[in-house]
Order: C-alpha cells, then structure tokens, then sequence
C-alpha cells in the first residue's frame, strides 16, 4: 500500500511538469477533436496521430499517447449522443440512450454525465492500474515460452469470444491475421518468407499500415456508400449540468458500469466494445424501470460510457506487466513505444519507473482535462459535426496518408495502406469481423518466436504446453469459452447482447 | 464493385453470377495448380505442396460446380468468403514453398508460415461449406463490371509503367498513376454506371499520393490527393465537355512544354532534364486549371478546400511538426 502511494507520488512529479500537462492537455484535446469526427476510431485517431509524437521524449510521447487514446474515446460518444452515429465501436450503444436524450433536448446532462462518468471510471481503473501492476509483473517473470503463448492463444480466443457475429468466422480471421504476420525476415535464420522478392516487405508489414488501412480508410470506403441523414441536434444546448435526481439515477449505474469494464478490460482480447454492451445490458436487466431504456434513461449512457473509458483504461495492464497488447488500439502503443525505444513488458516497470508510473498518472490528469475541457467546448463539437461529410473524408483520407508517410518516410507503406483499405472493405462486405485478425496480425510472430522457443526448450515434445501448469490452466480456460461460444444456447445469448 | 440487389432479382441474373463467380474460382485454381507443379518445392508428398495442390483441385471443383449450377449456394457471404480464404492460403503455401521446414524438434522458417496457412484453409473449408448449407443475408453481390473495369484499370497501369519506361525509367509510375487520374476522372459516368466510384477514386487518391510525394513534395502530392479523394463523393458531377478538355489540356500542352519550352539542360530555372517531368507538371497544371476555371459551384468549392486543407497540411507536417518533408518538386 505504501509502495503504491510512493509510486503513484513518483508518477505525478514526472506527469505534473509543465510541459508534460501541456502534452497531455494537447492529447486530450486533438484526440477529442478527430475522435468527435464520424467514422474514426480510436484506432484510427491513435495511427494518424502518430506522427506528431516522434519529435518528443519517451515520456512526454506516452503521455501525449494515452491523452489522444481517452480523448478519442470520449469524442466517440460525443457523436452518439449529438449525431446518432457512433464515433466509434465503442459507443455504439450509447446512441440508444444518449440520442434520446439529446432529442428530448437533454444532450447536456447526456454529454455531462458521459464525461462524469469516465472520469470516475477512469480514476478507478488508474487506481487499479497502479495496484495491479507490479502483483502481474511478479507473475510475468515467472513465464516461459510456453505460457506466452498459451497466454496469447487465451487472448486471440478472448478475441474470438467476445467479437460480434460468427465464431468460425472470427477464427478464421485470426488465422489470416497470423499468416499475413508471417511476411518478412525470420526472426532466426533471416530468410525472406513471402515477400515476392520486395525488398520492402523484408522488413514485414507495419502494424500501423493494416490498421490504418483496414479501419480507418476502410470505414471510410464503407461510409461513403451509406446514405443515411445524419441528424444532428439543432439548436443551441442550455443547461450542461444534471439535475441532482439525474445524478442520483446514475451514480449506481457509472459505479457498476466501472467495474464490469475494469474486469473485462484486463483481459486479453477483450476491451471497450464489449464493455459497454456488457454494462448497458447489465443495466438493463437489474433496473426497476426497464421500458425506459432506449427512450433517454440517464443510466443507459452512464453505464456503458464509465465501462468503455475504465475497459479503455484497464487494458493497459496486461501490455504493462506482460508486454502483451490486449486490443489493437494497445497493439498500435507497442508500435509507438518501440519507435521510442522502449520495449513493452515486465521489465519497463523496473528499469524505467519514472516512465511507467509517469504515464498512469497522467491517466489522471487527463481524465480531469477532459471533464473540464470538454463540457465548455461541446459548441465546437457540434459545429464540427455540421461540416457536411464530403468535406470531411478528403481531411482524414490525406491527414492518414502522410501520417503514414511520414512513420518512415515510404511511399511503399502508402500503397500498401490503400491495398489493405481495400481489404477492410471487402472483408466487411462478407461480414468478417476485421478486430481478431489484427490482433492474430500483431500477435503472430510474438506466437511463433515463443511457440519455436518452447519447442526447443522441450526438445520437440508437444505435451509441453499442458504439463506446465500455467500453462495447461491458460489453455483450458480458452478450450472452455470456445467451447462454450460454440454451444447454441449460449450463441444466443451472445447474439442477443450484440443486437440489442 | 457491390451492388444492392433488389428483391425478386430475376433467376437469369442470379445464373450469369454464378457463372461468373464459379469461372473466376475455376481460373483462380487452375493457375495455382500449375504454379505448383512449375515450381515445386524440396517438401515430399506430404509437404507443403500436396496441400496446396489439394486445396486448389478443392476450389477448382468448387469453381466448376458453382458455375454449372450444380452446387447451389445458399449464403454467398460465407460461401465465396471461405473459399477466398482457402485461396489465400493457397498462394502463402506455394510462395512459401522454398522455405526450409522442421529440422529435428527445431522449427525452420518455413514451419509456422505454412502452419497458419494449413489451419487457414481448413478453417476456410469449414466457412465454405457453412455457406452450402445454411441460408444468409441475400444482400450484397460482386457485379462482373465493377470488377472488370477495377481489373481493367490494375492492368492499363502495369502496361503504362511499362511503356512510359521505354523512355523515362524514374518516373514511369508516377506519370501512369497521373494519367489514370485523368482518365478517371474524365471517365466519372463510367465509375458511377458501375457502383465502384467511391473505393476506386479513393484508392487511387492514396496510390496517388504514395507516387507523387518523392518527385512533386507534400504540395503538390496533397493537392491533387485531395482532389482525387473528393470526386468520391458522388454528387461531384462531370459535364461531357470538361471530360474532354481535360483529356484534350495534357496532350495539347505536352508539346507545348517538350517544344516551346526551350530549357531544361541548359538553363536551370526550371530544372528539369526529363521530359516526362514536365509532362507531369503540364498534366498537373491543367488537371487544376481545368477544375478552377469551371463554373459548377461544387467543383470551386472542391477546389478552395483542397487548396485550403494543402496549405493546412504544408505547414503542419513540415513546421508545426518538424517532419522532414520535401515540399517542392525536386528533381535529379
């Protein structure tokens, strides 16, 4: 206990210099801004913004990082609430609520308690952060070859689990994701596999490239051919704050909201989306006035927004302590802390504490910038969001394209974006779900390096995996929830709380 | 590419699709099947080969059936998306097929490449025959002309590069990507009788910019970027005769800049020894003027906030972010 408040302290004299509140505050806000634009993800957000980060210190990079990460999480709801399209995955069910309430001429109180809402929930989950880390770091170290990789079959098979749509499918897509990874030099031996001789490609595909590519032009090929109005909420907002039985109504909902999006967020595979579902249909069910939700009940956008933003928040964990990313969002912060320099896993909390602890308590600061900034500058928002869309997707098509260019200077990887857009699109054509074959693309050669490890440790003997005991746990664990995604009643469940 | 079809789409359509989508696949296989045995690789029977040979008769069966019509595909979402899995892991197993595998308990590289591949295929397997037997969405389809006319474009690319290398090998795909550029945006009707205009123009405007930005600099790749990127939205329209102006600018100003413009390796104001440069900056030049001096209100509007978001850029990356960018043409 002491320890943690020794290092929290550390923390905050590293975030609260100036000029790393000042990181942190430009994070938030530029993160808000693109994260408010229709159709962008944080995904998206983060790759696009990638760039303007490179010039900075280690530290102030990841701070700047994680502001852009929340910043886009909250400007994702902002566009629910207003416009009833969601920002992105994770807020889709706070349309439900939010826009309700916005109609009823409540898009105030709906925007105040959002941003209520995950600033607790992200107090809570940097608390748990800092409280969970070193325990999990401990447990690391006692990891071999083969429970990295048990441990990342468990996340892909989280992945699978907890994506919408078929199971198969989802399968299926991970496997592309780890075939598409195997591009590039061999870790060992450096021979070339499947670059057609493309000098470019010996250095394998860039993680920023496919996710940039597949959900970011992607969602844009896909949003073009939508035709739908958006309806945006005219007319001036008055009244931001929550009247007190406002408040009242959600204080239950934000607390439990918190906890069902810190447990999901910590683990593999899951993350914000299925969070807010989670909450929302938790809070659904356990309410004395069910027929209110989707008519603008204040706890259907409590719950979900206080579970995206501390699911958001929790998946640092596991990428903190066991150098695994969780979500493609974190998989993409692996790719900005490996331009920095800075290895992810067990040993960053050792060997750099100023960083690690520097970052979580920005989590901090950030959370309360983003109450304070935002509620004033939802006008901004909203005259942002009346920018017709013809005029928008140029802006984000051509800021994507040279923040691509510029990661390192290569047309190549340019081109290569536009194939995999094309990729996105047509894998949504077919209702594949594009979340587990990035996470099977950023996860590949970490399997095959400690899959070929653990082999070799063993000397070729299989049963490795299931006479270690981690292990062997780890994997039942993910035979149990395939098995159980498969079985058709649960499958109906699992469907139902996807259309809801 | 895609297009809605509408309820009641009559059976004589649904049956050209099937030919077509089942010749496709046929094709697809076929040319992997003789990939494979053109070059096979070191493994023995049960290697890598055999599997991609056996995958590919699979598909090719599969190609067959759909297009006789004897295999009747209930949900083609599933049905054509498993099999273009299969298919890709087809092609990883034959350009993998070189790459040594396990020695001893040691995995080789080519082990886990073809691993993932193998369970690809299978799962895909499964996918495709999910598709056979359960009913899905009738909702979205591929149309043979919004592929043949993405195809046609792949192809008309490749064969320009190939001849503008006749004659200026530095900058052949940079001058190909601007005249399907132009071409594309004369020819905006065609896109939009196809339904492929908005993944065409905006793919293009990305492939764009990825070949202008080392010779033309951030300004001039954002601008016609920019530009390329907004003629997907399709209420952009493009009048027949500004169609033509615009293929007719380049050609009449090409001779203009080869001929009349009488420096380049003499004089170094404009200093450029290619011919093929200025034909880019000419096609570039009328690409734009052709636009601004058009009185269609959109077209203006288009430009302005191309220009705008160009200059915006401009002095982002390079300054406010101190990224290093060539902002000018600059040529060798």
């Amino acid at each position: 206990m002491f320890d943690l408040l020794g290092n929290l302290a550390l923390g905050m004299s590293v975030a609260a210099t100036p000029t790393n509140i000042m990181l942190c505050l430009i994070g938030v806000l530029v993160g808000t801004l693109i994260g408010v634009l229709p159709g962008i993800g944080s995904l998206a957000t983060i790759a696009m913004l990638l760039p303007i980060t490179f010039g900075l210190p280690p530290v102030g990079a990841l701070i700047m990082l994680a502001g852009i990460y929340y910043g886009a999480q909250y400007g994702g709801s902002t566009t629910s609430i207003l416009v009833n399209i969601p920002g992105e995955s994770s807020s889709v069910i706070t349309t439900l609520d939010g826009h309700q309430m916005a109609k009823q001429g409540r898009a105030g109180p709906a925007l105040a308690i959002a941003a209520i809402g995950s600033f607790f929930a992200g107090c809570v989950a940097t608390v748990l952060v800092a409280a969970l880390g070193a325990p999990l770091t401990s447990v690391a170290l006692m990891f071999g070859p083969a429970e990295y990789f048990s441990l990342m079959v468990l996340g892909l098979i989280f992945a699978v689990v907890l994506a919408k749509g078929s199971v198969l499918k989802a399968l299926a897509m991970i496997l592309m994701g780890l075939t598409m990874s195997m591009i590039g030099s061999d870790l060992e031996t450096g021979a070339e596999r499947m670059t057609w001789g493309i000098p470019e490609l010996s250095d394998g595909i860039g993680f920023v490239v496919v996710g940039m590519g597949v959900f970011g032009f992607g969602e844009i090929l896909r949003n073009l051919e939508m035709k739908g109005t958006r309806e945006i909420v005219q007319g001036k907002i008055t009244g931001l704050m929550p009247t007190l039985p406002d408040l009242k109504r959600s204080a239950g909902a934000i607390g439990r909201g918190t906890v069902i999006g810190s447990c999901l967020g910590i683990l593999p595979g899951g993350g914000a989306i299925i969070a807010s579902f989670a909450a929302y249909t938790f809070e659904k069910r356990i309410s004395k006035t069910p027929e209110r939700f989707g008519r603008g009940a204040i706890e259907g956008v409590a719950a979900p927004e206080s579970a995206n933003n501390a699911a958001a928040q929790t998946s640092f964990i596991p990428l903190l302590t066991l150098g695994i990313p969780p979500n493609p969002v974190m998989a993409l912060m692996v790719g900005a802390m490996t331009i920095h320099g800075i290895v992810p896993g067990p040993q960053v909390m050792s060997k750099q504490p100023e960083l690690f602890w520097g970052m979580i308590a920005s989590m901090w600061i950030g959370n309360l910038m983003l109450v304070i900034i935002n509620l004033p500058m939802v006008g901004i928002w909203v005259r942002l969001l009346r920018v017709p869309y013809r005029h928008l997707f140029p802006m984000i098509v051509i800021f994507c394209t040279i923040g691509i260019y510029s990661v390192n200077n290569a047309p190549f990887d340019v081109g290569m974006t536009a194939i995999f857009g094309l990729l996105g699109y047509w894998l949504a054509k077919q209702d594949f779900e594009p979340a587990p074959m990035i996470l099977g693309f950023v996860l590949g050669p970490l399997m095959e390096e400690n899959l070929r490890r653990a082999m070799l440790i063993a000397r070729g003997d299989v049963t490795v995996f299931v006479t270690r005991p981690i292990s062997a746990v780890l994997l039942f664990i993910s035979a149990v929830m395939l098995v159980l995604a498969m079985l058709p009643m649960i499958r109906a469940r699992r469907e139902e709380v996807f259309t809801e | 590419m895609w297009n809605v079809t509408r309820s009641g789409a009559g059976a004589a359509e649904d049956h050209k699709l099937n030919v077509w989508g089942g010749s496709v696949l046929a094709v697809f296989a076929l040319i992997a099947l003789v990939i494979s045995f053109i070059r096979p690789g070191p493994a023995g029977f049960f290697g890598p080969i055999m599997w991609a040979r056996l995958f590919s008769i699979l598909i090719l069966m599969a190609g067959i059936g759909v297009a006789m019509g004897q295999l009747h595909v209930r949900n083609k979402q599933d049905f054509f998306g498993g099999v273009a899995l299969i298919g890709f892991a087809v092609i990883a197993f034959l350009i993998s097929i070189d790459l040594p595998g396990m020695r001893g308990f040691a995995f080789g590289p080519g082990t886990a490449p073809r691993l993932f591949a193998g369970v690809l295929a299978t799962l895909g397997l499964i996918v495709a025959i999910t598709g056979l037997f359960t009913d899905g969405p009738e909702g979205q389809r591929f149309t043979l002309r919004g592929t043949l006319v993405v195809g046609g474009a792949l192809a008309a690319w490749f064969a320009m590069v190939w001849l503008f290398g006749q004659f200026t090998a530095h900058y052949a795909q940079p001058l190909a990507t601007l005249v399907l550029a132009v071409v594309a945006f004369a020819g905006m009707h065609v896109l939009d009788n196809v339904g492929v205009r908005g993944p065409f123009m905006i793919t293009l405007s990305i492939f764009a910019f990825a070949m202008f930005i080392r010779p033309l600099g951030l300004v001039i790749a954002s601008f016609l970027t920019i530009l390329l990127c907004a003629a997907a939205a399709d209420d952009l329209q493009m009048h027949k005769g500004r169609a033509t102006a615009l293929i007719l600018l380049p050609i009449i100003t090409f001779p203009v800049f080869v001929y009349i413009w009488p420096f380049g390796e003499t004089v170094s104001v404009w200093p450029f020894g290619n011919i093929a440069l200025r034909e880019i900056i000419a096609a570039a030049l009328s690409f734009a003027i052709c636009f601004g001096a058009s009185p269609d209100a959109r077209w203006r509007e288009t430009i302005i906030i191309a220009g705008a978001l160009t200059l915006f850029c401009s002095i982002l990356f390079p300054w406010g972010l101190n990224l290093p960018f060539q902002l000018w043409p600059r040529f060798s």
